[in-house]
């Protein structure tokens, strides 16, 4: 019999990382990640840590995706029961510095990954058809508009068109949902949010301030419930008021 | 930090800099330029500069030698 579990992405720091926490209370993970030691950290901070495994793998080498999880789930006899795609790079430059090369691996980690993922997930010799619940973190940024955001609102966005069309194509099988962020403080935050000028400017756009990684946790958590068993195709703002803060600045 | 004036070079849109050029005086310097510039330290070199560093500083040369003394750090 194999074991059940969830996979999350990007669990080696800021989101991902509190979701794998909250999660271990009553979940087996596996920990996905391009770096084996801060994968180990993070699941040092789990509930019962021998019991979650690790995946290295490196998610802007997209071909190298399918066979490293699938050797994964082999050996280790697991079953996916969740994905929730946390994995993410930013990245803010003028349109006029776009090119193919800086647009492609953004695309790399943010979406194509999660495609390999979800594709690999979903074939019947390799996970037995179990995958029930997909979870996309996504970000305010793919429904509004920021100077020198262009490539990651796009990556996002990307991520939300798939999340509505699988969740039609999967269900009654599969629930697929998205979660849009506004600023939380995590590492690839902290320098922005370090920043004084930065920081000032920002709060004074959140109505109930930066949010905590615990704040979209914990809604994770109640969508990969099954609390949340007659929700799927939705894109959920987790964002303070950002969003529908439109006063004098 | 060879490529250093390149670098400046294509993000403002200029053939090549010198040290003595202003920032806020090229043609393509805008708000978004300094998060370029902070994104690029962080990216490339490693160094994190922070925008009020970023407001003290007048010219390229200043900024080379701030990224220069945060790089030997």
């Amino acid at each position: 019999m194999s074991q059940s579990c969830i996979l999350v992405t990007g669990a080696s720091s800021g989101i991902g990382q509190k979701i794998a926490i909250q999660l271990s209370k009553y979940e087996t993970l596996i920990l996905g990640g391009k770096n084996a030691a801060k994968l180990a950290a993070t699941r040092e901070l789990c509930e019962n840590p021998a019991k979650h495994h690790i995946w290295e793998c490196d998610l802007e080498n997209v071909s190298s995706i399918r066979q490293s999880l699938e050797v994964l789930i082999q050996h280790n006899n697991l079953s996916v029961h969740g994905f929730i795609h946390c994995a993410g790079m930013m990245k803010v430059m003028h349109m006029r510095s776009v090119d193919y090369q800086n647009a492609l691996q953004i695309f790399n980690v943010n979406f194509f990954s999660a495609t390999e993922i979800i594709s690999s997930l979903l074939k019947k010799k390799i996970n037995d058809a179990k995958l029930a619940n997909i979870i996309f973190i996504s970000a305010i940024l793919a429904q509004y508009g920021a100077k020198g955001h262009n490539l990651y609102s796009a990556t996002k966005a990307a991520l939300d068109g798939l999340m509505r069309s699988i969740a039609v194509e999967l269900a009654p099988n599969t629930r697929v949902n998205s979660v849009l962020p506004g600023g939380i403080r995590t590492p690839m935050s902290e320098h922005a949010y370090n920043d004084p000028v930065i920081l000032e400017n920002t709060l004074k756009e959140y109505p109930l301030g930066i949010g905590e990684t615990a704040d979209v946790a914990n809604l994770v958590e109640f969508l990969i419930s099954d609390k949340a068993k007659w929700i799927t195709g939705q894109q959920f703002i987790v964002d303070g008021g950002r969003t529908i803060n439109i006063s004098n600045k | 930090m060879d490529n250093f004036y390149e670098k400046m070079a294509e993000l403002l849109e200029v053939d090549k800099v010198e040290d003595s050029e202003v920032l806020k005086d090229f043609e393509a310097w805008d708000s978004l330029t300094s998060l370029s510039i902070i994104a690029m330290a962080d990216s490339d070199y490693n160094i994190k500069i922070y925008t009020e560093d970023l407001l003290k500083l007048e010219t390229i040369g200043e900024l080379k030698s701030l990224i220069d003394s945060k790089a030997k750090k």
